[in-house]
């Protein structure tokens, strides 16, 4: 278990940057997730991390070791894969005990280690079995024991829960938080989930085109996004194009002047901005809501009840469109057709 | 699929089956009874019931060395195609340009494009006294008298490596295609040495592989005809080349059929062995 400190870390195959001169630290036992889109370069950071993928530029440290130069065998790290790669061969102890044996450990000593670690994913009945015996959401727990029973400095997740139900995601994902938490280990996940990563990672970093576009805790990205791509890569948002008139004034394009208090480091009072905020936030009702900020009148396009709440697409009298998500009972019933009041906070309100 | 709807899917086997029995199986019966019968030298072939050929064969040192020197020479030559055909596919399957592996699979198979024959008269080319080879040789100032190669067992196995090892090759490469890459990296990341990983990781799950590309090869010489005959010549005698001297020199046909019975018989038994042997050892593959 150790601190992790990438420095200026880059990866770029023939022209193509996947990784741009990228810096991070992550903390020895902090859950860090790495999420984007496919091919905003998190998995190739997975892997110039576990010495699978050689970095063009930059320096990787575990604690006060440089492994930049290191192979992968001799790094010490625990890769949980995408497809599990449980040898198909070996039983599910073999498969646990295999990095123990390249420690050359004594027999005894693998076996305990190999028992305690089945114990704590709950299989220590199955370890006899053969990998294609098991389940999907079983499989994944023997690559979970085979990666944190060799006690590494880093443990590195690569999607996973991707391959797995909704049911079952949603019951790993305790597991996991649970596991790493008793046991410390400094961890990176990376995930294009939004939902895992937030659920998961105590902090995020989201990435974009091999750079980082935000690093935060998980109510920082979705309260106060750095940027456009972030506000709606977590999340849903309403985003109306205009620009910054005052401190706190945005008017956009279709000429309704908006109250803000969160404005991103890139979007300057001059130039061309957008205004955002969550659909969740928004009230929707006949009457406006005079305690806040902001407010706009719409028709009811389209309603879809989703259990827990229900959305409403509202149309503009300029033709845009904002989504609403409201309690899934409204104090007064509305249809399709209606005309509607929508209000806002200024809190809830950002410019990127 | 529906029941009862046309004929059994069972049919499709007859026209093959039917080629099976009129051009195998029948000839095989034919040629075992032969090896039942006596040899005379005026009649050729005399209607007996005798194991009489079985056991000249089994109790002259000479036919004995022969099976002997074609057993060794072909799990000699199935060993030598193993170690240079794991390399060989390991890196065309990993090869991840496309044109380039279908290029490189092409040319390993290329040599089964032409006859065996035409191949081993290319090694005689090569490796005769004044064969490339030699001349090779004697221009660097090696040698001074060409170095005798053909004709030896040593040639013999270098023509039938050459000549079994596109299988072996292929058999391999496509089942390692099957093996993902990330299989590699686990052990890799936990630890292995890429040695380690090789032999704790690659080599059980290319196991299936190795068993039917090494079966292939080992029927294939332990059956080899023109290269034996043309490489080893009168001096390096094996199986084949024997049973084909006795039945159209000699006009033995009783013993030659024995022979070539001998000879069926000692590789299906190897093949049943090593099966067996491997399926302990490594599980069903």
């Amino acid at each position: 278990m150790a601190k992790i400190a990438l420095e200026n870390l880059e990866k770029r195959f023939g022209s193509f940057v996947a990784v741009e001169s990228l810096s991070l630290e992550i903390a020895d036992g902090e859950f860090l997730a790495l999420l984007g889109p496919s091919g905003c370069g998190k998995t190739t950071i997975l892997r110039m991390i576990s010495g699978l993928t050689e970095a063009t530029r930059g320096r990787i440290h575990f604690g006060a070791r440089d492994v930049t130069g290191l192979p992968p065998y001799a790094r010490n790290i625990g890769l949980v894969f995408q497809g599990y790669a449980l040898f198909p061969h070996m039983t599910v102890a073999e498969n646990v005990a295999f990095g123990l044996e390249m420690r050359a450990l004594d027999r005894g000593e693998i076996g305990h280690r190999v028992h305690s670690a089945l114990e704590t994913v709950q299989l220590a009945g199955l370890a006899s079995r053969l990998p294609r015996q098991l389940s999907g959401g079983q499989q994944q727990r023997v690559a979970l024991a085979r990666a944190i029973v060799i006690r590494p400095d880093a443990l590195l997740l690569d999607e996973p829960l991707s391959a797995l139900d909704a049911k079952l995601r949603q019951e790993l994902r305790q597991e996991i938080r649970r596991l790493q938490r008793s046991l410390g280990i400094t961890t990176i996940c990376v995930t294009h989930d939004q939902e895992e990563a937030l659920s998961l990672a105590t902090r995020l970093v989201v990435m974009h085109h091999g750079r980082i576009e935000q690093i935060g805790t998980p109510s920082d990205l979705y309260e106060r996004p750095a940027s456009r791509f972030v506000a709606e890569f977590i999340g849903k948002s309403n985003f109306l194009d205009g620009r910054v008139v005052a401190k706190d004034e945005f008017v956009t394009k279709s000429g309704f002047v908006f109250r803000f208090q969160r404005q991103s480091a890139r979007a300057s009072s001059h130039e061309a901005s957008s205004v955002g905020f969550r659909p969740e936030k928004i009230e929707i009702g006949r009457a406006r809501n005079a305690a806040l900020a902001n407010h706009v009148e719409g028709t009811v396009d389209a309603i879809t009840y989703l259990g827990a709440t229900t959305e409403y697409e509202v149309r503009l009298p300029s033709l845009e469109r904002l989504t609403v998500h409201a309690g899934a009972n409204p104090v007064e019933p509305i249809g399709i057709g209606d005309e509607v009041t929508l209000s806002w906070s200024s809190e809830a309100t950002f410019v990127v | 699929m529906r029941r009862g709807a046309g004929p059994p899917p069972s049919l499709l086997l007859s026209p093959a089956a039917l080629v099976i029995t009129l051009g195998l199986l029948l000839p095989m019966a034919m040629m075992f009874r032969f090896s039942l019968n006596r040899y005379s030298a005026n009649e050729l072939m005399t209607q007996a019931l005798t194991l009489a050929n079985y056991a000249r064969f089994f109790s002259d040192p000479f036919y004995l060395g022969v099976l002997g020197k074609t057993i060794a020479v072909a799990m000699i030559s199935t060993f030598v195609a193993l170690v240079l055909g794991v390399p060989a596919a390991y890196f065309l399957a990993r090869l991840s340009a496309p044109r380039l592996k279908s290029a490189l699979i092409l040319l390993t198979v290329i040599p089964l494009l032409m006859g065996n024959s035409v191949r081993t008269a290319g090694w005689m080319v090569l490796l005769g006294d004044r064969g490339l080879c030699n001349a090779i040789l004697i221009f660097l100032g090696l040698t001074a008298e060409p170095v005798r190669i053909l004709y030896t067992g040593k040639a013999v196995l270098i023509a039938l490596v050459a000549a079994i090892l596109p299988y072996m090759i292929i058999s391999l490469q496509s089942v390692l295609e099957g093996i993902e890459r990330v299989y590699e990296e686990a052990a890799l990341t936990l630890g292995a040495h890429p040695a380690t990983m090789f032999r704790r990781v690659l080599l059980p799950m290319l196991m299936p592989g190795i068993f039917s590309g090494s079966l292939l090869c080992f029927i294939l010489a332990m059956n080899a005809y023109a290269t034996p005959l043309l490489i080893g010549g009168p001096t390096f005698q094996m199986m084949a080349p024997l049973v084909y001297q006795q039945l159209t020199k000699v006009f033995d046909w009783p013993f030659a059929s024995s022979m070539a019975f001998v000879l069926m018989a000692v590789t299906i038994i190897s093949v049943v062995l090593s099966s067996v042997f491997v399926q302990r050892r490594y599980g069903r593959v």
